[in-house]
Parts: C-alpha cells; sequence; structure tokens
C-alpha cells in the first residue's frame, strides 16, 4: 500500500475523488496510519515526521492528531513510554476537541497497549473497555473485533 | 391539376397538393361528374362541396368588439376527397332511406340539423360487406330478379347495421360500407360493429334458406370484414349516408379483411380485435399479406359471442391488486354480512367511467365468496349499451341469467324453460304468468289467452316477475348485480323501481352499479332508494384515486420498472386518477412496444422486469379511450361542442377571454361553460388574475382535440396565438411557450420560431433544461435545410449549451461540431468559431472526471482539433482586448492546461487563469470574474497553495453572493469552492454549512451534477469528523439521485 500511495504523489494535483485533490498532506495522512497500524515504527517516525510538518503549515488538526498518534506509536515500539505517552495524549485531545469518536477511540486503543507495555495491566483494561464501548456506540465492529480480542489476551497474560 | 387553395400545379393523377396537401378535386364524389372550378354546390346532384370550416368562420360576428384578427383561408371550394375504394355508384337516396330506423333517423336529424356532422376526425370500426360469387349469380339471372335479391339482403344488412346504430356510408352494388362510430360515437363501436357483422350473417343465413327453398339461388352468401382505425368523416348528404374521405389504412384494412374473409364468416383486424376480444370468441388467421404493407397483417374470425363476456378491465398477464378502494370494499363487505343475517338492501356504486365499479362489484364477489356460513347466490348482470332502447332488456337478462336461458336456445327450449320458471307460483298464477313471460321473450302464446293491451301487460308483468322473485329468493339470500345500469332501458327502471321493494320483505340485495348521469333513466332507481328506502339504502360513491393511489397501481401493474420521471408523471397526470385510464394507457405503451418486459434473474428468481425504450415522456390516447372521451363530446348540443373544440385547440387549461375571442362565432359562451361546467367536462381552475378554466380530465382535451380536422386546427392554433399576443402584450415572455407551440401548429414558422427560442431561454433561466431542448428542437424542426443558416447556428449551440449543462457530452459535442459546420458555410464572425471550439475543449475538461473513460476518449480527440484550431487562430500573448468570450476562452485554456495535459502544465494553468482575473476586473464582469476566480482557485488548489485557495475561493463567494450576481451555477461553485477549501484544512464543521448551502441550491434549480458533488464532499466531511450514521444517510440521497438520474448525468463521483 505505502509503495502504491507513494506512486501517487508524482501525480499530485489530480482528482482522487469527487473532483477533490490529492494532497500531499492527505497522502502522509494515509501512510502514517497505515504505518501505525502495522506497527511500523521505522515508516511511522518517516511519515508522521512529514505529516507533522505539513499539517502544523496547514493547521490541519485532524492530520495534527493523527501524526502525534504514529509518533506515539513509534515511541512505544522503541521503548521511548514517556514520549509515546505525551504524544498519545496530545493526539487524545485534539480530537476530543473535533469530537471524532473513531479517532479517539483508536488513540485509547493505543494508550492501552502503552499501558501494556508498562505492565500496568488495570489502567490498559479500562483503556480498552472505554474504546470497546466508543466502537460499539459507533457499529464499528472490525476495531471491535480487535479490542475485544486484546482485552482476551490480557486476561490470558493475567492468567498466566 | 392545379390545386384551388395554393394554385401548385400537380401531376393528373394527383389526389393531395403537394405543396399545401389540399385534397384536390376532380369530380363529385357522389355523381363522378366533373366539377367546375370554384363550385360551391355539385351542377348535377347538388352535392354541397364547400366544407363547414368556410360556413363556420363566415357566421356573423358575435356581440363582443370585433378584433382583427386573421381568419384562417377560405376555400373557395372546399374539396371532397377522392374515395379510397373503387368508385362503385351508390343507390339512389331513397333506396337506402327506406332502411333507416325512425328513431336512428331522428338522432341523425337532430345531428345533421346541429351541423353536428361537419368534417371531424373519427376513430371508426369500418364495416365492408359483400356477396360472394355476385359477378356469377348475376349473370344467370334477370337483371330485375337480381336486384331484387340484392335489395333484400341490403335490407336485412341495414337492419343489422342500425340495430346497433352504425351509419351505411355507402352501397357499393351489392356490397355495404357501414361506420360505428361517426356520426354518433359510442364507446362500444368495435364491440357494435361485430355484434351487427353478426346478425348480417344470421339474417343472411335465414334468408339463403328461403332463396334455395325458391330455387332462386342455390348459395346465397356474405363475407364481411372490419377494421377500427381513424377516418375523417364529412358531410352527411341528403340521402342520409355519410361522405367521407378514408385516411387509407383503416378504410383499405377493412376492405381487405372483406375481400380475404371465407364465405359466411366476419373477419376482423387487430385494431378492432384488441378492443372486443373480451366479448367475442375468435380463431386467429394469422398475418393476411396486404398490398403496401411490409409485413402480413394479425386477421381474426369471429367465431361467435361469449356466452359470458367479461365486463372485467385489466390488461392480459398483468394484474394488480385494487388500489385505493380499502374503505368501499369494507362498506360493501358489511352489506354482504348483514345478507348473512337476511338484512335485505339496496346499494347503488356510483362513478363515472373507468373509476373502478366493474372492478369492485368483482372485489365484492370474492369476499362474497369467501365469506363462510352464507348459504346465497349470487346472479349478476349487464346492460349493453345498444340495449337502452330495447324494452325490458335488463329483465329479459335477469331471467335468463337465473333460468338458464341461452341467447341461441330455441323457441321450444325457451317456452319449455319459461314453464318451469313459473313452477314456483301459486298453481292459480302460473298460467298467467306463463304467457306474460312468453310475451316478453317475444313468443307467441299457445294456451289461446287474447294479447295484453299495454298498461296491463306491463302492471301484469311487474307482478309476475315480483311474484317470481319473491317465490325464487324468499328462502335463500340473494344478491342481484347490475352492472352498467346506466345504460338501462326505462321500462326495466319502471320495473326495477317497484321491484326493490322486495329488499324490505325477502333476503335480497339489489347491488347496482351506474355513472353519474343524472339523464339516464336508471337514476331515478338511485333517487328513490335514497328517498323511500334510506333506511335499506347504501350509496358507494367512488372517487378518482390520488397521485399516490395511482403511482401505487402503475407500480403494482409493472412490478419492476424503469420508467423515466416523466413518463411516470405524464401517465399519472394524463390519467386524472382514473385507474381505467392507467391502465388503457399502460396497456397503449406496451402494445406500442414503448415499454417491453424481460426475465431477469435475481438472486437466483426469474422476475419480469420493465423497461421504457425510450426517453421520451409522450403517447398516444388508447383508441378505445378517445372513443369513450368522444362519446361524451358527441352528446354535447352543437354550439357547446363547437365552444368545446376550440377550448381543446387552446390547451389543457385556458382563459375566458381568449376562449372569447377566438370563439367569436358563439352567441351564448357563458351558457356552454356552464353546460359544461355542469356536465364536469371542464372546471373553473383560477379567478385571479382572471377567470381561467380547465379541462376535468387532460385526455378529454386530447380526445376533443383530435377530432378536429387538421386544416381547421392550423385555423384555431393561429387564432389563439393571435388573441393571446393582443390580450397579453406585456406577457408575451412569460407566454413564450405557448406562443410558439400555438405558431407551430398554425404553420406560421418565423414566429414559432422566435417564440420558441424566447421559451428555451425562460426555461434555461429558470433551469427547466427538459423544456429547453423540447423548444430549441421543435424551432430547429420548423426550419428548411440550408435555410437560415445564421438562425441554424444559434439554435444549434443554444442546444449544445443545454446539453452541456445536463452532462450529455456526446449531443452537446455534436451540435457544437453541425453549428461549426453552419458557421464555415456562412462564413460567420470567427468569434463564434472561437466560442465554439472553446466549448468542444470545455466539454473535454468536464468530461475528464467522468465516469466513463471510453467516452472521455472520443470527447478528447474532437478536443485536440479544437485545441489545435484555438492555437492556430487565436494568439493569447496577454494583449488581446478585454472582452468577456476571451475571459472564457482564458479560462478554459487555464482548465484544459491541467486536466486535460498529463502531467498538468501548472505554469501554463496558473499564467492563463492570472490574466483571466485581470481581464474580467477591466470588464467589471461580475459571471466572468467568479469563473476566472474559479480557474485561479483550482490551479492553487491543484498546487497545494491551500491558503491562497481559501482566499480565492472566499472572494468569489463573496463576489457571488452581491446582490446583482444571479448566476445559480456559478453561485453553487463558489460555495463548494469555499468548502472544499476549508476541507483542505481540515476544518470540516466551518466546511459543512456552506456544503448544505450548495446542496440546496443545486436542487432548487435541478443542477443534478453539482448537487451530487456538494453531497460527495459532505460525506467527506462527515466521515473524518466519525459521523458515521450521517454520512450513511447523505450517501443514500447520493445514491438516490444516481439511481435517479444515471451516473453519466450526474457526473463526478
Amino acid at each position: 500500500m505505502t509503495e502504491t500511495i507513494e506512486q501517487a504523489f508524482k501525480l499530485a494535483g489530480q482528482p482522487v475523488k469527487r473532483g477533490s485533490m490529492a494532497h500531499d498532506h492527505d497522502m502522509y495522512m494515509m501512510l502514517a496510519d497505515a504505518a501505525a497500524q502495522t506497527q511500523d515504527a521505522t515508516a511511522c517516525r518517516a511519515y508522521a515526521a512529514r505529516l507533522e510538518e505539513l499539517a502544523e503549515r496547514d493547521g490541519h488538526k485532524l492530520y495534527l492528531a493523527i501524526a502525534h498518534r504514529a509518533w506515539g506509536v513509534a515511541h512505544r515500539l522503541s521503548g521511548e513510554h514517556g514520549e509515546a505517552e505525551t504524544r498519545l495524549n496530545c493526539a487524545l485531545e485534539i480530537f476530543r476537541d473535533l469530537g471524532t469518536r473513531w479517532q479517539i477511540g483508536r488513540t485509547l486503543v493505543e494508550l492501552a497497549h502503552l499501558a501494556r507495555a508498562r505492565a500496568t495491566r488495570d489502567a490498559a483494561r479500562d483503556l480498552f473497555a472505554h474504546a470497546l464501548a466508543i466502537f460499539e456506540a459507533l457499529r464499528a465492529q472490525p476495531d471491535a473485533e480487535r479490542t475485544r480480542a486484546a482485552i482476551a489476551m490480557l486476561s490470558k497474560d493475567q492468567a498466566s | 391539376m392545379i390545386c384551388s387553395n395554393c394554385n401548385t400545379t400537380n401531376r393528373e393523377q394527383a389526389n393531395v397538393c403537394k405543396q399545401c396537401g389540399a385534397v384536390l378535386a376532380h369530380t363529385c364524389p357522389r355523381c363522378n361528374v366533373a366539377l367546375p372550378d370554384a363550385a360551391i354546390f355539385c351542377d348535377h346532384c347538388g352535392l354541397r362541396l364547400v366544407d363547414s370550416v368556410g360556413a363556420y368562420w363566415q357566421t356573423a360576428p358575435s356581440a363582443l368588439p370585433r378584433v382583427e384578427i386573421a381568419p384562417p383561408p377560405k376555400p373557395s371550394v372546399e374539396p371532397r376527397a377522392p374515395i379510397a375504394i373503387a368508385p362503385i355508384p351508390v343507390l339512389a337516396e331513397s333506396k337506402l332511406q327506406q332502411y333507416i330506423p325512425e328513431e336512428l333517423r331522428a338522432k341523425l336529424d337532430a345531428a345533421r340539423a346541429s351541423g353536428d356532422m361537419v368534417g371531424e376526425r373519427k376513430q371508426v370500426t369500418v364495416l365492408f360487406s359483400d356477396i360472394v360469387g355476385s359477378t356469377a349469380l348475376a349473370e344467370k339471372l334477370d337483371p330485375e330478379e337480381w336486384g331484387e335479391i340484392v335489395s333484400g339482403a341490403h335490407r336485412r344488412v341495414s337492419e343489422a347495421i342500425y340495430r346497433y346504430e352504425g351509419t351505411i356510408a355507402q352501397l357499393l352494388g351489392d356490397g355495404v360500407l357501414a361506420f360505428f362510430g361517426a356520426p354518433i360515437t359510442h364507446e362500444d363501436d368495435p364491440v357494435r360493429a361485430v355484434n351487427a357483422a353478426l346478425d348480417i350473417l344470421k339474417q343472411i343465413g335465414e334468408y339463403r334458406n328461403e332463396l334455395r327453398a325458391k330455387n332462386r339461388v342455390p348459395d346465397f352468401q356474405m363475407r364481411i370484414g372490419l377494421n377500427t382505425g381513424l377516418v375523417v368523416v364529412g358531410n352527411i348528404g341528403s340521402d342520409m349516408h355519410m361522405e367521407y374521405l378514408a385516411l387509407g389504412d383503416a378504410i383499405n384494412l377493412a376492405a381487405r379483411m372483406e375481400h380475404t374473409a371465407a364465405p359466411g364468416t366476419v373477419q376482423i383486424a387487430h385494431d378492432t380485435h384488441k378492443q372486443v376480444k373480451s366479448f367475442f370468441e375468435f380463431e386467429n388467421l394469422g398475418g393476411i399479406e396486404v398490398k403496401g404493407k411490409t409485413e402480413p397483417v394479425p386477421a381474426y374470425r369471429v367465431l361467435g359471442r361469449k356466452e359470458s363476456a367479461s365486463r372485467m378491465r385489466g390488461i392480459e398477464g398483468l394484474h394488480a391488486e385494487m388500489v385505493g378502494r380499502d374503505a368501499e370494499l369494507i362498506t360493501l363487505r358489511g352489506v354482504i354480512t348483514d345478507l348473512k343475517q337476511g338484512v335485505g338492501r339496496i346499494v347503488c356504486v356510483l362513478g363515472e367511467a373507468g373509476l373502478g365499479k366493474t372492478r369492485l362489484l368483482h372485489e365484492t364477489f370474492l369476499v362474497f365468496k369467501s365469506l363462510e356460513g352464507l348459504n346465497a347466490q349470487w346472479h349478476e348482470t349487464l346492460t349493453l349499451s345498444y340495449e337502452s332502447n330495447q324494452a325490458y332488456g335488463l329483465i329479459q337478462r335477469l331471467i335468463r341469467r337465473v333460468n338458464g336461458i341461452g341467447a341461441e336456445d330455441a323457441p321450444e327450449a325457451m317456452r319449455a324453460k319459461l314453464g318451469a320458471l313459473v313452477e314456483c307460483l301459486a298453481e292459480d298464477r302460473r298460467a298467467r304468468a306463463l304467457q306474460l313471460f312468453e310475451s316478453l321473450f317475444g313468443l307467441e302464446s299457445q294456451n289461446g289467452n287474447a294479447p295484453l293491451d299495454g298498461e296491463m301487460f306491463k302492471r301484469e308483468l311487474c307482478e309476475a316477475v315480483r311474484d317470481w322473485m319473491r317465490a325464487r329468493f324468499a328462502n335463500q339470500p340473494t344478491v342481484l348485480v347490475f352492472d352498467d345500469l346506466h345504460w338501462c332501458d326505462a321500462a326495466s327502471v319502471e320495473m326495477l323501481r317497484q321491484l326493490v321493494a322486495l329488499t324490505e320483505e325477502i333476503p335480497l340485495v339489489v347491488l347496482c352499479a351506474l355513472r353519474t348521469e343524472r339523464q339516464a333513466p336508471a337514476w331515478q332507481i338511485k333517487i328513490i332508494a335514497d328517498e323511500e328506502y334510506q333506511h335499506r339504502y347504501t350509496e358507494v360513491a367512488l372517487r378518482p384515486l390520488s397521485e399516490a393511489e395511482s403511482n401505487e397501481l402503475l407500480n403494482r401493474l409493472l412490478a419492476v420498472a424503469e420508467l423515466p420521471d416523466r413518463l411516470r408523471a405524464n401517465i399519472l397526470e394524463k390519467s386524472g386518477g382514473n385507474p381505467f385510464f392507467i391502465e388503457e394507457v399502460v396497456r397503449t405503451l406496451i402494445d406500442s412496444g414503448a415499454v417491453v418486459s424481460e426475465d431477469r434473474v435475481v438472486n437466483g428468481t426469474t422476475r419480469r422486469y420493465w423497461r421504457a425504450t425510450n426517453a421520451g415522456a409522450d403517447f398516444e390516447i388508447p383508441d378505445n379511450l378517445q372513443s369513450l372521451l368522444a362519446a361524451r363530446m358527441d352528446r354535447l348540443e352543437e354550439s357547446t361542442r363547437a365552444t368545446l373544440q376550440i377550448a381543446s385547440v387552446i390547451g389543457r387549461s385556458f382563459y375566458r377571454r381568449v376562449l372569447q375571442l377566438v370563439d367569436e362565432a358563439s352567441q351564448d359562451l357563458d351558457k356552454h361553460i356552464g353546460t359544461l361546467i355542469r356536465l364536469d367536462m371542464i372546471r373553473e381552475s383560477a379567478r385571479v388574475p382572471e377567470l381561467e378554466y380547465a379541462f376535468r380530465n387532460p385526455l378529454t382535451q386530447e380526445a376533443v382535440y383530435k377530432t378536429i380536422l387538421l386544416k381547421r386546427r392550423r385555423a384555431f392554433h393561429r387564432r389563439v396565438g393571435q388573441a393571446m399576443e393582443m390580450l397579453f402584450p406585456n406577457r408575451l415572455e412569460g407566454l413564450a411557450g405557448l406562443l410558439a407551440y400555438h405558431f407551430a401548429q398554425a404553420g406560421e414558422r418565423d414566429k414559432a420560431i422566435t417564440y420558441a427560442r424566447h421559451a428555451a431561454q425562460q426555461a434555461v433561466a429558470v433551469y427547466a433544461y427538459d423544456d429547453a431542448i423540447q423548444n430549441l428542437r421543435k424551432a430547429l424542426a420548423l426550419i428548411a435545410p440550408e435555410t437560415a443558416i445564421e438562425l441554424q447556428l444559434g439554435l444549434l449551440e443554444d442546444l449544445g449549451d443545454v446539453y452541456r449543462l445536463v452532462r450529455d457530452f456526446a449531443q452537446a459535442l455534436a451540435l457544437y461540431q453541425q453549428a461549426l459546420a453552419r458557421a464555415r458555410d456562412g462564413a460567420s464572425d470567427k468569434i463564434i468559431a472561437v466560442r465554439l471550439h472553446r466549448k468542444i475543449v470545455q466539454i473535454a475538461t468536464d468530461a475528464k472526471w467522468s465516469v466513463d473513460a471510453t467516452a472521455y476518449q472520443q470527447v478528447s480527440e474532437i478536443r485536440n482539433e479544437s485545441r489545435a484550431w484555438l492555437e492556430e487562430n487565436i494568439v493569447t500573448n496577454g494583449n488581446e482586448p478585454p472582452h468577456t468570450e476571451t475571459v472564457q476562452l482564458l479560462v478554459a485554456l487555464s482548465m484544459d492546461a491541467w486536466r486535460n495535459q498529463t502531467p498538468p502544465d501548472w505554469d501554463s494553468a496558473h499564467r492563463l487563469a492570472q490574466r483571466a482575473v485581470q481581464m474580467a476586473e477591466q470588464l467589471d464582469d461580475g459571471v466572468a470574474l467568479s469563473k476566472a476566480l474559479g480557474a485561479l482557485a483550482n490551479v492553487f488548489d491543484g498546487r497545494s497553495l491551500l491558503r491562497e485557495h481559501l482566499q480565492v475561493a472566499t472572494r468569489r463567494l463573496e463576489l457571488c453572493r452581491a446582490g446583482n450576481f444571479d448566476d445559480a451555477r456559478e453561485s453553487i461553485d463558489a460555495l463548494r469552492g469555499v468548502g472544499v477549501a476549508l476541507m483542505y484544512f481540515g476544518e470540516y464543521d466551518q466546511a459543512l454549512p456552506y456544503l448544505t448551502e450548495a446542496e440546496t441550491l443545486a436542487a432548487r434549480i435541478q443542477a443534478t451534477d453539482q448537487q451530487v458533488n456538494a453531497i460527495g464532499i459532505q460525506s467527506h466531511c462527515l466521515f473524518r469528523l466519525d459521523r458515521w450514521d450521517e454520512v450513511l444517510t447523505t450517501e443514500a440521497r447520493w445514491r438516490d439521485l444516481e439511481r435517479r438520474y444515471t451516473r453519466e448525468r450526474v457526473g463526478e463521483t
């Protein structure tokens, strides 16, 4: 997917959908978010940096928050838990301002993974549960499934 | 042969003038004597030759001030038409007159006296009969003897024809040509014609036996052919036979049916068959070769009457549940349920033709059958329109139905059945009752009693019938159904008035269905039931279906249908909520191939799927509806009828003042209008700003209009147009479409074109693009090829512009190319060519984001040619003098530079857009500046210069919001532009109000592509805001538009 999207940079200015243009920040947003979802620390750093730069330039709050979240994932994967928490909380604050519930849920999931990485299982469970409630309310089935699986895994960890 | 109308020289053999279409007169159509020019009467036989059109316009002016409106052409001689079939001498007047029954003669006299038989277009059923092998027979007999035999045959044929109120057009030697439907129209003329034909065969059969018995002719036989179609009927002669003009097919095909019929049979063509097939039995003969027809013509042999003809309408192969009659059915169910308890009732189901009375009776019968524990009988009788003069026809039918007496039963069988019938009476009453019933059925009494006189017969028959009914129905609940009671004869009604009293004594429901015709004898049943039996009376008045119900019926008829919205709307509008009309229109669409069915497999199930074969919304009024509606019109007084005809020319609705001016011959307009309102044919539709009327049903207007001769129509249309110009000089712009129509129909091309173009401009101004297309197409159709080049060019370009607006790029391109060809032909101004090439380039730009890549490829090739022409002929170096067209060209080229070129040439696009803005600012042209700013905003957008983009988009919107800005499409684009610019900044909440406003405005002006685009971007914003439920509802609106207008029309999605 990354390769495909990167090809699109050569076609900047062409319509993507419904007559709208494909701008760089749109594509970096997709790349950074995809990197975060695939837990690719290197890609996260590369794309999040560029996305953050473009989002700040354009005052694009949503994309800035997505960049923060991608940074948060990259830091967690690198064991930089303090930086990760800061970034994820920044993202969460912006998403809450925007009222974007799905993004809030996804950021809570990342915070839960961070809590798990810090071995604070109760905090992780609370965060997962909170995220799950949001996904269920949104009827975001794949996210809900993944979150349930994460909660189950957490219980399994605890049991073992 | 010189045309007396326009002086054009025609071939000697010509029947019709090649220039003006007038019928060329050579000889008197009655006596074949050559006519002198300008003759008003034939100087040999005295036949009047001047058409009543002339007479009409020569009538004295009304009391109204004379308005200088040119009268229609007054032909000095109204030539009679050549007869389409071989001229055969007609019989002398006295010979034909002797066959005409008195009552029909009275009707014809009345029609003639009132001028009812002036030239008109009529849907008629044509009957040809001929004696088989007459030449050979005549050779073997003395001419006098043969004349007597033929005369005997004519008498029998005539009697049968007149019995069903047909009219003999000509006696053609030993053959007869008759019309059913002219001069007096009945709604069931085809049925009458077939009945007459069967009666003829029956009577000729008896005649053959007579002739054989007398050893005069061993095998005298006749054959008969029928066809239904349009003819023009002319004046009636003093001898009561119709002079007529034959319009080809209808007459010729009837003659062909007769020629190919087997001896002793009736053969009918398809158009008759489809209207009578539920009444008779047929043998399908397949196709018959007919001269002049490429395909064999379907023909059917009539085998006889069906034992129980179905009055149930509907479309073969289609079934629709009854719609909109739930409350009425519940009422009737209550009546049937009460009958179970022995409660008698009188019920009248009232409603105009086609509202579903018979269907409601059928549904009631189904309820009757389904009710458990109801050991009851249901007897249904139907009154036929041609039996209204047959005394006690209904009572006979009732007795026949209840006692199983067949129409073809021999006298002895009938006598036996009547004998059985009276068995239920008291013994001392039987003999008298039998005598009465035998008299009723025309049987000679065998008991030797003297015949009864009129009054006594009436009284005693009524008593006998009442006794029989009381005895027959007292012990078993019974429903007696009388359908189409409005046609019932007076004697039967008189008896029925007394018989309904039985509902007080026995478990009997008398269920009548009749039209709301207060002058019909049967209306007395409703009155007496309402006044004297109120406690037992139930009235069910059927109303027209609502639009939603009509739509539901349409959906049920064509369960899965892809009908263009305009066609659907047209069906619903014209049918006026009348279910029969809806069904007939659907039937016509299916018969004509305008709507076809396909079997499609969906989810493993085969379903019938209906679709329209073209995008047209028009359809011809079905033949049987034409007859039904024309029959109503024919019952009007002539002067009222003439007013109605003129009103029909004005249109579906008409101002009183226009009618008054056009119908200046009418002495008593208000009286006629009052009559038409009372008869529910028209209604007052407005008083403000002025008195206006409308036809109650749109199809009535069409049916009336179709009866008027083309020549008279032209004259009337001209007068209507002139009257409107005179009465509304300050409203001509608003009336342009109507004026274009009237002048086009009048044959005044220049005026028609001018008004049509105005109308198209008006339509575009209010975004009624389909109307604009229609008006421009009509205007183009009025221009002869190779004439008025500049005008043609302008119309082609206008039409191309409208097609571009509705995103029909292929049509638009073709029209622009045609316009370019005309521009070359006419050596037009270069700026016109620049404009047309620019528009072609813009189409390519529009189509670039179209969903159809192949279409873009085709457009792209034409765009390359135009682009090359522009590069060769136009220098865009920044020194052009300011001109709106140049701004538009710069905008088009800017868009072209980045949309149509790969990779995008952003530098050129930016430079061209900036120059366009500068030039538009110099011109102080708001719309041009908006377009230029739009082009510049696009460049900033494409270059990801989002702040500049938002800045320019905002400036553009401010410009469009200024009070004097009146280009709605630009305003929508500006709103969308700001919404998109905000979206790129992630300001989704801020973007949404602009996009919603753009959607609303686009919907208001029917700019579907812009509407869909605005919805799509809203959807994107909502998605980014995680407002998913709203995304779903938004996308549902988008999909609905795509479904209604197709993806090509809605554009980039």
